[in-house]
């Protein structure tokens, strides 16, 4: 894999493998740490991919995997009591602010999920067919809907309890 | 998707990343706002300083100065170092407007936001305590021993009203800490990247 042809791909996927990261682990540093990660695997990775799903799900499923042994070697050290610190939050225009808020609070339900269900819910987030997300967390597609009307119950009862 | 989810699905897709020149032209906008605000609250905060320094002298100068004695000239000394002490922690911590992404100019945007932030947390208190007692002083000057009555109440009043504006303020105040804790989490993240 040529870096241009890298960079290229980096560029059209950044902001949904971001989000991914933002997804499963909370605080603010240690997204950036994972987002790091994924870019050096997909780094690795990219020239195994022969085309056989499509780039965006080969790229999803890298994502998912760094993030599940970014959090394996996370909890071996106690990263927990680090759920506390909260992530940046500055004033911005007043749009800024509301879908800051909102998604802070979106977040703060996501992260007190269990680790296969903040993943489903995030692909879910970014729209992908359940077939897709059946594909990247390697589950069956009907237990993917389930899966996602149960989040979706334990979310929207948080999200309420918060707000 | 439930509609409730997609509202905050669009919160969850508004999220992209940025790099460093992103980050700092964000942050700038947003520390040239509050730079206008923090400007604008140092000069009401002058203006109901010297508009109470202000009163003490008209009631003693009124008063021919007869019934005063040196505690209240204390006090308004006091209430001038105050008022000057504060304007000069407010020139120390009006933070510089960014301009290059140096880690220079980032530790000074951070030790200058750390001191607000002290000030906010602490300092404010020994401000608001200082500035109870001068007045007492000053009624105390002007009523005791005469009108004993009038003392207590204007006493209470000042107390009350000290606490008042503490209680309504408090949100604001909670509100501030959070912006300014956050602006330095950012800066120490982008000096940090720039490290790297």
């Amino acid at each position: 894999m040529n870096q241009r042809r890298y960079e290229d791909i980096i560029r059209m996927h950044k902001d949904t493998i971001y989000r991914v990261c933002l997804g499963y682990i909370y605080e603010a540093d240690l997204v950036e740490d994972l987002f790091q990660e994924v870019l050096i695997a997909l780094w690795k990775s990219l020239s195994t991919f022969r085309g056989e799903a499509r780039l965006s799900t080969f790229i999803y499923r890298v994502t998912v995997n760094t993030a599940i042994s970014f959090n394996r070697k996370l909890k071996k050290h106690h990263w927990e009591n680090r759920l506390e610190h909260s992530p940046v939050v500055y004033d911005s225009p007043a749009d800024e602010i509301t879908n800051k808020e909102e998604l802070e609070l979106l977040r703060s339900c996501i992260r007190r999920l269990e680790d296969q269900d903040r993943l489903i819910i995030t692909l879910h987030l970014e729209e992908l067919s359940y077939k897709e997300i059946a594909d990247i967390a390697g589950i069956s597609v009907n237990y993917v809907g389930v899966k996602i009307n149960r989040i979706k119950a334990t979310l929207k009862q948080c999200i309420q309890d918060n707000e | 998707m439930s509609d409730w989810l997609k509202q905050y699905q669009k919160a969850w897709q508004s999220v992209h990343v940025e790099n460093i020149d992103e980050r700092l032209r964000k942050l700038r906008e947003v520390i040239k706002e509050d730079q206008k605000k923090d400007r604008l609250s140092t000069i009401w905060m002058s203006l109901a300083f010297i508009i109470a320094i202000g009163i003490i002298l008209w009631v003693a100068v009124s008063n021919n100065f007869s019934s005063l004695t040196s505690w209240t000239t204390v006090a308004g000394m006091v209430a001038l170092m105050l008022l000057t002490g504060f304007l000069r922690i407010k020139a120390i911590t009006t933070a510089p407007d960014p301009g290059k992404p140096e880690t220079e100019h980032l530790n000074k945007l951070i030790a200058s936001y750390s001191l607000r932030l002290k000030m906010q947390r602490q300092y404010l208190w020994i401000y608001l305590t200082v500035l109870n007692l001068l007045l007492i002083v000053f009624y105390a000057d002007s009523y005791y021993p005469e009108n004993l009555k009038t003392l207590i109440w204007a006493t209470l009043a000042t107390i009350g009203y000290s606490l008042l504006v503490v209680i309504i303020m408090n949100k604001k105040r909670k509100k501030d800490i959070k912006f300014m804790s956050g602006v330095i989490d950012e800066l120490k993240s982008i000096r940090r990247d720039l490290k790297e």
